[in-house]
Parts: C-alpha cells; sequence; structure tokens
C-alpha cells in the first residue's frame, strides 16, 4: 500500500486520488496568466517573422550593371517603381476582426454566469455592442485591402502586357537604356522598402511586468493542500528562460538578437522541417507552455514555504495522518503491508501512533510481516496464517492468548522475523522483562 | 553631421573611402554595382545616411566618374524617398487609392 501512495505522489497522480481530492481547493484557472505570456510572445515572433523575410530580402538584393550611357541616345520608355500586393494588410486587419469577436464570445460567456450583478451584464452587453462594431469595421478594412489588392493585380497585370509588346517592338538600344533605368529604379525601390520596414519594425521590448501565480491553499490539520500551476510567476526572465529551454544547452544569447540560421542551429533535432524555423520555434515554445501553465496540486506543512514540495517519502506520512484523522466517513480500514518502503525507526517513532489514532475511529485490520504493528498496538485479535504441506493454517486470538495447541506470542517469536526482539523490548519497556525468558 | 566621403581608386577598382577606410567598392573587371554591399554600407543598421556628401577624387577619368554619378544619384534619391516614406509611415494606403 506505502508502495502504491509513493508510486502516485511520485507520478503526480495525487489528483484522481478520491481520497485526496476532496482536499484540494478549486483549479487555478491558467487561460489570463497564459494570454499574458502568449501576447509578449507574439510581439516577439512577429518582429523576428519580419526580420527574417528583410534578411533574405537584403539577401537577395542583387547587382546590376553599370551602363556607359553616354553611348546611349535613343529615346526609350522605362518601367520604374513598383506596387504589391499588401498581403499582410489583409492578414492583420482580419485578425483584429476575428480576435475582437472571440473577445465578444467571451463576454459572452461571463454575461450568462448567474452571479453577475443586472448593472455589470448591461455594462457587457454594451462593451459586446462596441466591440462586434469594432470587428465590423475591420472587417471593412479587411474588404477594402482585398479590392485594393484585386486592383494593383490588374494594373499589374497591364503593365506588364504592355512592357512585353512595347519591348517586342524597340530597339536593342533602346532596351538596354530600358533596363539600366529599370536596374537603377528597382535598387532605389527595394533599398527603400528594406530600410523602411526595418526602421518599422522595432525590437520588442518585452513589458511583462512580474506577476506571482496565486496559489490557493486548504489547510486540513497540520497541512496546507495546494493548487497551483506548475509556473509560479510570471515575468521577463520567464520569457527568456522559454527560449533557453527550447534550445541547446550552450546556447547564450537572446532571442531577438539571433538569425533565423542561428535559431536553426540551436533548436536540437532541426533539420531542416518544412514547416520552418519560426514555425518550428513556435511549436516548442508552445509544448514548453503547455508543461508550464498546466495545473498542479501540492501538499505542503502549514507555516512552510508553499512553492516548495515534501519528499514523496514526507507525502505518504501525509496519507497516514489524513486517514488516522478522517472521521467524515464510516467503513474500516484494510491496509496491506504499510511497513512497505519505511524504515523500522520511522514506524516506531511516527507511524505506530498514526494507526492508534486510526484505531480509535474505526476497525483497522493489518496485512503485515512487521512484528511491530502486532506487538507495539495493542491489536484486539492476531490472525497467523500459515500453511503446512497440506493445508493452510489459521490460528487467532489477543496478543497473550495461549491454548494446548498455540500461543500468539510463540507464533509471533517464531514466524515473524524479528518478533521475539520485538517482544523483548516491548516487555522491558513495561519492565515485564521476567516475563520474556517465559517466551 | 554630414558625413564627407571620397570616391577614388581602391585595391579592386574603385571605392568610397571614410577616413581611410573602404566602406564601398566597384570591381573594375566587371563593373557590378551590389546592390546588397551598397545598401550594408551607406543605409543598414542605425548608420546616418542623412547628410552624405560624396567627394569624386577622379574627375578627370570617365569610367570613374559614371559609377560616382551612379552612386552619388542612388543615394540621393533614395535618401529622398526615405524621409517621405518615414515622415508619412502611416500613410500607405496612399498608393492603392491612386491606383483606384
Amino acid at each position: 500500500m506505502q508502495g502504491e501512495v509513493r508510486e502516485k505522489f511520485e507520478e503526480e497522480k495525487i489528483k484522481s486520488d478520491e481520497f485526496l481530492s476532496a482536499y484540494y481547493p478549486t483549479a487555478i484557472n491558467p487561460a489570463p496568466y497564459r494570454e499574458t505570456v502568449q501576447r509578449e510572445l507574439n510581439r516577439v515572433f512577429s518582429y523576428l517573422a519580419e526580420k527574417f523575410a528583410l534578411d533574405e530580402m537584403e539577401s537577395n538584393l542583387g547587382k546590376f550593371p553599370i551602363i556607359n550611357l553616354e553611348k546611349i541616345s535613343a529615346e526609350s520608355l522605362t518601367f520604374i517603381g513598383n506596387v504589391s500586393r499588401n498581403n499582410k494588410k489583409v492578414e492583420g486587419y482580419g485578425n483584429i476582426s476575428s480576435d475582437t469577436l472571440t473577445v465578444v464570445e467571451k463576454l459572452k460567456s461571463i454575461e450568462e454566469c448567474q452571479w453577475l450583478d443586472d448593472e455589470d451584464k448591461a455594462l457587457l452587453g454594451e462593451i459586446q455592442n462596441q466591440l462586434r462594431s469594432l470587428a465590423s469595421k475591420y472587417d471593412q478594412k479587411k474588404q477594402q485591402a482585398i479590392d485594393g489588392n484585386a486592383k494593383i493585380g490588374i494594373f499589374q497585370s497591364v503593365i506588364s502586357n504592355f512592357k512585353q509588346q512595347y519591348q517586342m517592338s524597340v530597339s536593342d538600344t533602346q532596351k538596354l537604356l530600358s533596363s539600366c533605368n529599370e536596374n537603377f529604379g528597382n535598387a532605389i525601390d527595394r533599398v527603400v522598402e528594406l530600410k523602411s520596414r526595418r526602421v518599422k519594425n522595432l525590437n520588442p521590448e518585452i513589458m511583462l511586468e512580474k506577476k506571482d501565480i496565486e496559489i490557493r491553499t486548504n489547510r486540513v490539520f497540520e497541512y496546507e493542500f495546494n493548487s497551483r500551476l506548475v509556473v509560479l510567476t510570471i515575468d521577463l526572465d520567464y520569457i527568456r528562460d522559454l527560449f533557453v529551454r527550447v534550445f541547446k544547452k550552450d546556447i547564450n544569447c537572446f532571442i531577438l538578437d539571433m538569425t533565423e540560421q542561428k535559431i536553426a542551429d540551436a533548436l536540437p533535432y532541426y533539420e531542416g522541417a518544412c514547416i520552418g524555423v519560426l514555425e518550428t520555434l513556435k511549436t516548442r515554445i508552445q509544448e514548453k507552455l503547455d508543461e508550464d501553465f498546466k495545473e498542479k496540486y501540492t501538499i505542503t506543512q502549514q507555516g512552510s514555504d508553499r512553492t516548495q514540495e515534501l519528499s514523496s517519502g514526507f507525502n505518504s506520512k501525509i496519507y497516514f495522518d489524513l486517514l488516522s484523522y478522517e472521521t467524515d466517513h464510516s467503513g474500516i480500514y484494510l491496509i496491506d503491508q504499510p511497513e512497505d518502503n519505511i524504515a523500522q525507526k520511522a514506524i516506531r517513532d511516527y507511524l505506530l501512533d498514526r494507526f492508534k489514532v486510526m484505531g480509535e475511529n474505526r476497525q483497522v485490520i493489518i496485512v503485515t510481516h512487521n512484528p511491530q504493528f502486532i506487538v507495539n498496538l495493542d491489536v484486539d485479535n492476531v490472525i497467523y496464517l500459515g500453511k503446512n504441506e497440506n493445508s493452510i493454517i489459521v490460528q487467532s486470538g489477543a496478543l497473550e492468548y495461549k491454548n494446548d495447541e498455540y500461543g500468539i506470542l510463540d507464533i509471533i517469536s517464531t514466524h515473524i522475523e524479528g518478533g521475539l526482539d520485538t517482544l523483548r523490548r516491548r516487555w522491558k519497556r513495561y519492565e515485564k522483562s521476567t516475563k520474556v525468558s517465559d517466551i | 553631421m554630414k558625413k564627407a566621403l571620397k570616391f577614388q581608386t581602391s585595391e579592386n577598382g574603385y571605392g568610397i573611402f571614410e577616413d581611410e577606410e573602404l566602406v564601398f567598392e566597384v570591381n573594375k573587371a566587371d563593373l557590378q554595382f551590389d546592390v546588397k554591399k551598397f545598401y550594408l554600407a551607406f543605409f543598414a543598421d542605425d548608420k546616418d545616411y542623412s547628410d552624405i556628401e560624396l567627394q569624386n577624387m577622379l574627375p578627370t577619368d570617365k569610367e570613374a566618374t559614371r559609377i560616382f554619378s551612379c552612386t552619388e544619384q542612388l543615394i540621393k534619391d533614395i535618401v529622398k524617398r526615405l524621409t517621405e516614406e518615414l515622415n508619412e509611415s502611416s500613410d500607405d494606403d496612399k498608393v492603392v487609392e491612386s491606383l483606384v
């Protein structure tokens, strides 16, 4: 039994234990804390996505030949300047709209709560209406951006067709001049776009003020039953640590200072997944968040640090404490080998007392090979189960019971390992050492 | 603050020097203008591009002057565009609207 109790604690399955679950306070909702962290992470990921896109753009800036324009004197038509579809804008507006509607749904759930005051219900209703009109506004903006993209597409297609037709009809010299001007114009466009996007892609300062996550506590006897999350504090260090945990051990660089290649090298077992470095990083960070924002149930001793946990051996002690003080439920306890994995000294100094208290509240049946439980608990009845060649032997009686066939003390001294020594110690304590010699 | 850069010959062709230090070079062998190197030389990171003055130290060399003019014009055009772009950064709808 003791082994099973310990196993339950070690595997953190104690919540599933019907007996202990009743002592824990309600679970902590991780959503608001996780959302706070997620918001900062989204800023980091958004910065990195743009940074990597610009790094790629930078490496593809290319070259163009410097031509001697003095030798060229033909008139030409030059196609410079470019407009491109802005899909980011469409996505951005779309996100605002859908995120806002998600908040509206959340507010609806809160509004339906029976404990909410009418006045606050009305307030929530008003906020929902405002958010709905906000979502609708960004839906319209999104549609405008889609229409704009469509027009840009038509424009690009018309210009491209025109350029093709034009180039078929001009001379080689004109083509050269046109191409030179285009190269020049494209270089300007690309450098301007790269630089201005770099300027706008500000390094996101992570603004996460230290927030301690609530630990709910229920006091039972000398113990505190705690409902908490795995993570106890969220702050900048927590976010830094998240990245340290997903990277290889020797990586000390802060995420915002890393290039795409550096991140790829820092991720363990990353061999160029098709989803790309950033998505892989996001997935691994999400896994860490899943671990950290899981509910956790612990037991601490009253007055001790609630963030620290007791060892699993100590947790088992708690289990016996609770069993011994338990009076809410009727019924008997059947305990199989309580001595398992417990030191003899601990049995003597602590566990026997617990069983004495337990016995005051209910009938307790213990299956044991340990003489301490038999000799020192003043048990009402000892049932000895043995066997010979042909049958099972059942002999029982109070500790000092003796008849013509057997005596319980004889059985203990003969069949239980350490039984005689335990009896001697017991008798010595009660100054009955003379009787021991009779055994 | 005004940044005075000198355009003169370099080991491989023509280069732009800032306090004797080569910041950008065009190879004489192929006369290719490397836009990435140009970007890194003048616009990357926190480089101050607002007031660059290029001095042509090879005014009699026609080929050199052509490269000088190209580089100087690019810097001027880019600085002008960047100034406009970053001053009205919030108004990128204008491109679309002008097409509509």
